[in-house]
């Protein structure tokens, strides 16, 4: 499998005005202006490979959207090298601008070159924009409309289109030229639940057909549970994990939860220290990891017990708690 | 190249999709023509002649440097906009560059509303034909606009400068505003240049081919040797111009930082 993106040792510093509130803050500003530096991207260093759903996780400013603003070209880098697809991003070359996608959280392509035309306007531009052939371009937008449920709806103005719709809108837009490389900055960012899963289930069946490399960063587990191939956990500038989603599991995962049914209610609450919620007839525990066969054993010999399930941790408690770790 | 040139059709497209407003833009001009129109009338009667120009010809004069002034391409300031905002991300990433996409849009909505400006001289030379000069042959005509687009190619790209500046400053509303009161004045659209001070200086500097070098060359007032000599000039100013923009471009995109998701 070849590597589409290697990135080494990536650092990015950003300068923030510093103002005071008010006037008086306003004036202190004029008169000495103050800056103070983040530190982005503290040197990480990853790669991806062809036909790889690689997601980037991490909390609000741990330098996800960052990263894939320098991988794009958007950003220039302070220190350390990216190539993607043999190129340099940041010297904007046509042959790699024409094999990238990047949709980014705001969406605002379509919005922005149309917004009083109806979507197809727009994708004849962009058709141009890539030298996509008429048939070529056809062929997609019907596949692609189909596959996005946006039939019927590319003749309506942008603005009159829903919110659901105009993401889509922008996603097709985004991939109509079939990027090498697709880059998405929260794809499933405001969009209802139904739309999220149908949005999921697309691009797994683009990636499957096209073997685009999908970057992409997300909040929701969901996404990450349904999509990733791999994932890159960011914390603060740092890279925290990178590997298979099973092997965050392996990896930080140092209990599970075990759901005990009994026959009949104990007169007191058993095992309170380790007590996650209760519900009639039901506990849920979380045990060590190590201590789930002895605990297990002990509850059979003391309660009546109807049935008993093993669960691993939840992966948003785990990622919450590989954040709060980190921090 | 074909890239750019849909993206004008397109944006002509979408300047035309408001009649009403095609037409009051229109009419904005023709306030602004009919201003200085009376201002010259009133001064023509009281002095007679004026500094080389017949009042035909001073009615011309405005008739046809409006319509220049008024049509010639200028970077939007939706360009700063989008690079304070970070919206300019959605251009990056696409096969485009910034100076050639901002003028082929700026190009194509200009045209859209150009064409009812270019019906409004068509009758006012048929319903008021007295008050105009006609130009001698074709050739000034096409002279003319050639000059133009050159002096579009200037103000465009001294203005796509001044946008660009948004990299560094964010804001630049006040700095636009600055060149655009230099273009009202270096153009020649707000008084002829040569009728005013330090005209030896005013008719060599780049905003001349705006506005007021292409009236003259439209009016037949321009010798062919001044003509020859202009537009060696205007290419170096071109070249100076669009070759400096490219640079800034190319420096700003390094500052660019990219705010927003």
């Amino acid at each position: 499998m070849g590597k589409t993106i290697v990135v080494d040792n990536l650092k990015k510093v950003f300068r923030r005005p510093i103002k005071k509130e008010g006037f008086r803050g306003l004036l202190d500003f004029y008169l000495r202006p103050r800056y103070d530096v983040v530190e982005a991207l503290k040197g990480i260093s990853f790669e991806a490979f062809y036909g790889e759903i690689l997601t980037i996780l991490g909390p609000n400013g741990a330098g996800k959207t960052t990263t894939l603003k320098i991988l794009s070209g958007i950003l220039h880098p302070d220190y350390g090298s990216v190539s993607v697809l043999g190129h340099i991003p940041q010297k904007r070359e046509k042959a790699f601008l024409k094999s990238i996608g990047f949709l980014t959280s705001q969406r605002r392509f379509v919005e922005y070159m149309g917004w009083d035309l109806p979507a197809v306007d727009t994708f004849k531009l962009v058709k141009e924009i890539y030298d996509i052939d008429d048939r070529t371009f056809k062929d997609r937008v019907k596949l692609l409309s189909e596959m996005l449920d946006l039939d019927g709806i590319l003749e309506v103005p942008v603005r009159k289109l829903s919110l659901g719709q105009r993401a889509r809108v922008e996603i097709l837009c985004a991939i109509l030229h079939y990027p090498a490389v697709l880059f998405l900055d929260e794809p499933t960012l405001g969009l209802d639940i139904v739309a999220q899963k149908s949005l999921r289930e697309f691009i797994k069946e683009f990636v499957r057909k096209t073997g685009t490399t999908v970057l992409f960063t997300s909040h929701y587990m969901k996404d990450i549970e349904a999509l990733s191939d791999r994932l890159i956990i960011l914390n603060k500038g740092r890279i925290v994990f990178q590997g298979r989603l099973l092997d965050v599991y392996e990896k930080f995962s140092k209990s599970k939860r075990v759901e005990i049914e009994f026959e009949k209610m104990p007169e007191r609450v058993p095992f309170k220290d380790r007590l996650i919620e209760m519900s009639l007839m039901r506990a849920l525990y979380r045990i060590d990891s190590d201590k789930v066969t002895s605990f297990i054993k002990d509850v059979v010999s003391r309660f009546s017990v109807k049935d008993i399930k093993i669960m691993e941790e939840s992966l948003e408690d785990l990622i919450g708690r590989i954040f709060r770790e980190a921090a | 190249m074909r890239v750019y040139w849909n993206m004008a059709i397109y944006e002509m497209k979408y300047a035309l999709r408001y009649r009403a407003n095609i037409f009051f833009n229109t009419m904005s001009e023709m306030v602004a023509f009919f201003a200085f129109f009376l201002l010259w009338r009133t001064i023509f009667s009281i002095n007679g002649t004026g500094w080389g120009y017949t009042f035909r010809e001073m009615a011309t004069y405005y008739l046809i440097s409006n319509f220049f002034f008024h049509h010639v391409p200028v970077c939007w300031n939706e360009f700063s906009w989008f690079v304070r905002e970070g919206i300019m991300s959605n251009f990056l990433t696409r096969p485009l560059n910034l100076y050639y996409l901002y003028y082929s849009r700026t190009f194509g909505a200009k045209w859209a509303y150009m064409t009812s400006t270019v019906i409004f001289i068509a009758s006012m030379y048929l319903i008021f034909g007295n008050f105009f000069v006609l130009p001698h042959n074709i050739a000034f005509i096409l002279l003319a606009i050639l000059f133009w687009i050159g002096g579009g190619i200037i103000y465009y790209s001294a203005s796509f400068w001044v946008e660009a500046l948004s990299f560094w400053f964010e804001e630049v509303s006040g700095y636009s505003n600055v060149l655009f009161v230099i273009k009202s004045f270096l153009s020649g659209y707000l008084i002829p240049l040569n009728i005013v001070p330090f005209k030896k200086f005013l008719i060599y500097q780049p905003f001349n081919y705006v506005a007021y070098f292409p009236t003259r060359v439209f009016m037949g007032k321009v010798s062919y040797h001044e003509i020859l000599y202009h537009f060696v000039a205007m290419l170096l100013w071109i070249l100076t111009f669009w070759g400096t923009s490219l640079y800034v471009l190319k420096k700003g995109l390094v500052k660019y930082s990219a705010p927003g998701g």
